[in-house]
């Protein structure tokens, strides 16, 4: 299942890309910019701010999934059982149904769309999600499809995956964009669902097979922003003989507002600032270590 | 603040004139009016041609004449800096209906002093009843008179301002000089036989464009003669040496080919000026200005006896010059051209006949001037070929991210092998420019108005389609339709219903265009004009006769986006999936979606339907196949030069429509796309606003699909980009590449960019719903602006004002 498709991607591997979002991620980063990313299921969305209250979606409804309550629309989440009745129903888009099954014939017509842009410019497509690794048979089809076109693919994960998907992925994907969000266990641990160990693992397994790796760091505040944590950071890329481009991301509180479209809460509510000498900090310990090294992708 | 280190690069002297021209309150000039309208009166019996010269002549010899503090290149448009003279041949009731109002205009004001709007009133007075657009209307027939009445064909801009859209041979001029011309037309003229009524047509012709070039002679002789007057009480030696080059340039140029650089560039901008004296039309183009003006840069290049920096002052004080030049319009008119645009283009970069790349230093000097000085002219286009080396198309990212929308990119890739098709010959094809804005021509051989004639409002067409042919903003049926909507059974029977409306109106624009082409013919010769553009001296014909060697045209049609995406509603919403009925339809269509019912289906029109812009075929194809009946209609036209000497005399399409998608879109009711009424038209062949969420590749996708071998007026696409998104240089080299596939593989007519302002963004986070197209860069990444949480867009804007 995928979540989006967006066309014209200029910082997610080299040239003009196509990047496919997979939908569904176990790590559940607690600043996670994509709540809608992480479910492996079908959820409604509502944008409060579109809706005209029709109430298109309340006359469908059945045992009250969604009322109209003192003038407000409310969604009983809890008692949709099959948030597929509510695609294509509300006509401004507030409600909208996230997630997507696309057959592997669909995405490719959709890939080759940009096939001149990507010509031109050694672009390709971007899987990224979620985390392509947690949805193996579909991924493997996928790859498998790209390549017989001959489309350069850029892998972004999170590496926390089973190494096995990972290693037969390996002659599929000409980039992995893989995050490295920390390198204490105990942090890692407390900001997210995952185990790091599995990642650090991930990450030397691809260096034995010297695949090509571009490592990608979130800068999180409160997290990893801090001169020390991101000196371990750099330390492990840079001990990665594969590894020679590190790409710093900053944080912004983008998915804020989407988390009440999806019903979910948002605990990560640390005040930050962009703080560009920070992040050109950063860069220059990057570059001292010998890693090409930006901000952004 | 880069507003700010670009000032400092301007010389003292740049920067002193163009503070002066901005700051300068536009006001009128009656210098023109007067004399016209005494020549008119004093002149009554003789031809209308030698009456048009002598009142040029007259105007050339008498209108005040000035040199500027710090001016290297010289010649004033009127009286007064920044005063637009009044041509009160082409129309005066408008002046009579707004004078009071000029200075009140909330934009574009214009202020004049009581005894001069006595002066224009009288003049008026002496008009009225006698103008082209009087004419003008008098020469429709009577169905045509009532058509463009209703608003659904306009032409009123041919018949208040006149031609133009045209570039005279400027490389002919530099070579030759004016005397030339002079030695010519004596050659011709002694070999009429006067016994035969075409030659003694031609006669006239040739007599209009002696007094004509004298006069031209003359009035450069008054600069030659002005500033060595004022040379001799000029205290400054620097200033002194200045003002005696000055007339050392106009002694040469007046009679002789230009010896120099200075003096070439002097040359060029006084016939630029003068043709904006003789008419009132806009869009005269300068052509490919770093080919015609290259050997006598290198020349002086190669001889030590110009610098780059002199050369980059001289560019700047013409391109000062050319802002100089200002226009009063209608306030109707005004609305929708805010900074009086005056559209003068000059064309940089393409090919030789060779198929090499033509950029040379000049090329880059002028792009790098026009980028350093940030005016609204010239209107700078740049010729894309798939040759153009990756340097220049930098220089090019560079001043396009100075925001100012410049330069646009033309593609020799499609519009050269359109030319040869349509039987241009090849080395005229090769030499092509843009004229205007989008439109291309043959500098010097192509005739008026290489697009630009009448509008055709497409969206009120394809409203009288669904009517019955009942058009509701006049409450008249023009031609009787096939039913109405809710009585069509298929998809097909709108589309049949839409070719046979669509086909009447484009036969009603070429006879409205018939009638304005005639009195423009017979009323408004423009002589000097003429004279300048091959063959029109040996033919011994004015333009509007015939006299060039190429002439196509084409109308404008608006609402091009509109059609493609109201045709893919009714098809998807009504036929298909029946979710909403054509009676359901067509009464919010009526009300203009009231209500809650209303907006519900306006809704599902905006977001259940495939639009134009996401390269979708289901709309993209839906749309090439309404545009082609258009196309294949105003194909078996042709103008009233066909037959007449020029190659061609016919018609193509043409979309660069401008701004009169707002106007055009004000005489609208509501449309089946979700458009509420009188909102814009899409402008151009550009998507709906806010339309086009997937991003540049698949805008460009499906521009690609319309049939723009057959569209040479120029298919019209505006990109817009926040400021950060090209900010870095890997940023450009993406947008180089997009550009490249655009124009190489897809072969796009032309693109230019619009980098979104920070007051944009303020006015985006207001009114989302204009701007679901607007991408921005955040920071790693590209987004949707809209789609953002108010704090980052907030966050954005600030940013966006520390960058700017």
């Amino acid at each position: 299942m995928i979540f989006n498709i967006q066309r014209f991607s200029t910082h997610d591997g080299p040239g003009i890309r196509t990047i496919i979002f997979f939908k569904g991620c176990t790590l559940k980063c607690r600043w996670c910019e994509n709540p809608e990313s992480q479910s492996f299921d079908y959820e409604l969305s509502y944008d409060r701010g579109k809706c005209i209250h029709c109430l298109e979606c309340a006359n469908i409804s059945t045992n009250g999934e969604i009322t109209l309550d003192n003038g407000k629309l409310r969604i009983n989440r809890d008692l949709i059982d099959d948030p597929l009745r509510y695609r294509n129903i509300c006509p401004t888009g507030a409600l909208t149904v996230m997630g997507e099954d696309r057959s592997i014939e669909e995405l490719i017509q959709e890939v080759k769309k940009d096939l001149p842009f990507f010509k031109k410019s050694y672009g390709g497509v971007t899987l990224s999600g979620g985390e392509p690794y947690a949805q193996p048979p579909f991924l493997f089809d996928l790859l498998a499809a790209l390549k017989a076109i001959n489309i350069n693919v850029s892998m972004e994960t999170s590496l926390y995956a089973d190494w096995k998907h990972i290693h037969k992925s390996i002659n599929y994907v000409d980039t992995f964009l893989a995050d490295l969000k920390h390198t204490d266990r105990a942090k890692f641990k407390a900001y997210t669902a995952g185990n790091l160990n599995r990642i650090i693992e991930n990450f030397k397994n691809l260096e034995k097979e010297n695949a090509p790796v571009i490592v990608r760091v979130p800068v999180i505040p409160h997290f990893n922003n801090t001169k020390e944590e991101m000196a371990h950071i750099i330390d492990f890329a840079s001990s990665l003989k594969n590894v020679h481009e590190i790409h710093f991301l900053p944080f912004h509180a983008l998915g804020m507002g989407k988390y009440g479209m999806v019903g979910k809460g948002y605990d990560f509510t640390e005040k930050f600032f962009r703080d560009d000498k920070e992040l050109n900090d950063y860069v220059a310990m990057a570059l001292k270590k010998g890693l090409k090294a930006n901000i952004g992708g | 603040m880069i507003a700010a280190r670009i000032e400092e690069e301007l010389s003292q002297r740049i920067r002193n004139l163009k503070e002066k021209h901005l700051q300068t309150r536009p006001t009128i000039c009656m210098d023109r009016a007067k004399i016209y309208t005494a020549v008119y009166k004093n002149n009554e019996a003789r031809p209308v041609i030698i009456k048009r010269a002598v009142a040029l002549e007259e105007t050339l010899k008498n209108m005040s004449i000035f040199i500027e503090e710090g001016e290297l290149i010289v010649g004033n448009h009127s009286s007064k800096l920044r005063a637009a003279p009044i041509f009160p041949e082409y129309a005066v009731s408008w002046i009579l209906k707004e004078l009071d109002e000029f200075d009140k205009r909330p934009g574009d004001a214009f202020y004049l002093t009581e005894a001069d709007k006595q002066e224009l009133k009288e003049i008026c007075f002496y008009w009225k009843g006698k103008t082209l657009l009087e004419k003008g209307y008098e020469m429709m027939p009577d169905l045509m008179r009532e058509i463009h009445d209703s608003g659904i064909i306009r032409a009123e801009g041919n018949l208040t301002s006149g031609d133009a859209h045209i570039a005279v041979h400027f490389e002919k001029i530099l070579k030759l000089g004016l005397n030339a011309y002079l030695y010519q037309v004596k050659a011709q003229r002694e070999r009429l036989d006067l016994t035969d009524w075409q030659d003694l047509k031609k006669e006239q012709f040739y007599k209009a464009v002696e007094i004509v070039l004298k006069a031209v002679e003359a009035f450069i002789g008054r600069f030659e003669n002005l500033s060595v007057i004022m040379s001799e009480v000029e205290k400054d030696p620097q200033r002194n040496k200045e003002l005696l080059a000055i007339n050392h340039n106009c002694k040469i140029i007046s009679k002789d080919p230009p010896q120099n650089f200075y003096q070439a560039l002097q040359l060029v901008y006084f016939v630029q000026l003068i043709l904006q004296i003789e008419s009132n039309g806009h869009s005269v183009s300068l052509g490919r200005m770093d080919q015609y003006l290259y050997s006598f840069y290198k020349h002086d290049i190669d001889n030590h006896r110009i610098s780059d920096d002199f050369v980059m002052e001289l560019l700047e004080s013409t391109w000062l010059k050319l802002l100089s030049i200002n226009k009063i319009r209608p306030w109707s008119h005004t609305r929708y051209s805010a900074g009086s645009p005056l559209y003068q283009n000059v064309t940089i970069g393409g090919q030789t006949l060779e198929g090499k790349d033509s950029v040379n230093d000049l090329s880059a000097l002028i792009l790098e001037s026009v980028g350093r000085l940030r005016l609204t002219q010239p209107n700078l286009s740049v010729r894309y070929h798939r040759g153009m080396s990756e340097d220049f198309m930098m220089k090019c990212m560079k001043v396009i991210e100075k925001g100012f929308g410049m330069p646009a990119f033309n593609n020799d890739e499609i519009v050269i092998p359109s030319l040869v098709n349509l039987g241009i010959e090849e080395e005229d094809a090769y030499n092509y420019s843009a004229i205007g804005c989008i439109e291309i021509a043959v500098p010097g051989k192509w005739g008026y108005r290489c697009t630009g004639m009448s509008f055709l409002n497409f969206m009120r067409v394809f409203l009288a389609a669904l009517n019955d042919g009942y058009d509701r903003g006049s409450g008249k049926t023009f031609c009787k339709g096939n039913g109405r909507f809710e009585e069509f059974a298929s998809f097909e029977e709108v589309m049949e219903a839409w070719k046979k409306q669509v086909e009447f109106y484009t036969k009603a624009t070429v006879m409205i265009d018939t009638a304005v082409d005639t009195v423009l013919e017979e009323n408004v010769p423009d002589v000097l004009c003429s004279a300048l553009v091959d063959d029109c001296i040996l033919r011994g014909k004015t333009l509007k006769e015939g006299g060039a060697k190429y002439d196509f045209i084409s109308g404008l049609q608006v609402g091009i986006a509109n059609l493609g995406n109201s045709l893919a509603a009714i098809n998807k919403l009504v036929f298909e999936e029946e979710r909403i009925t054509p009676a359901e339809l067509m009464k919010v269509l009526a009300n203009n979606y009231k209500d809650l019912e209303g907006e519900k289906i306006r809704q599902l029109l905006l977001n259940h339907v495939p639009k134009y812009g996401n390269d979708d075929d289901y709309v993209d194809l839906l749309l090439k196949e309404a545009y082609t009946v258009f196309i294949d209609e105003l194909k078996k036209y042709h103008n009233t030069r066909f037959g007449r000497g020029p190659i061609g005399g016919t018609y193509y399409a043409g979309t660069s429509s401008i701004s009169a998608n707002v106007p055009s879109g004000a005489v609208v009711s509501a449309t089946p796309d979700g458009r509420k009424a009188h909102k814009p038209l899409a402008e151009g062949s550009s998507p709906s606003s806010g339309t086009d969420r997937l991003g540049p590749t698949a805008v460009f996708k499906s521009v690609s699909k319309l049939p723009t071998h057959r569209i040479l007026g120029g298919v019209l696409l505006n990109q817009k980009l926040s400021p950060s998104s090209i900010e870095q240089n890997r940023d450009k080299e993406k947008l180089i590449s997009i550009l490249r596939t655009f124009f190489d593989d897809l072969k796009g007519w032309h693109v230019q960019y619009n980098i979104v302002s920070c007051e944009t963004l303020i006015e985006a986070k207001k009114n989302p719903e204009n701007y679901g197209d607007l991408v921005v860069r955040v920071a790693g990444y590209s987004a949707f602006f809209t789609t953002l949480s108010p704090d980052t867009q907030d966050d954005i804007i600030d940013r966006t004002e520390h960058s700017l």
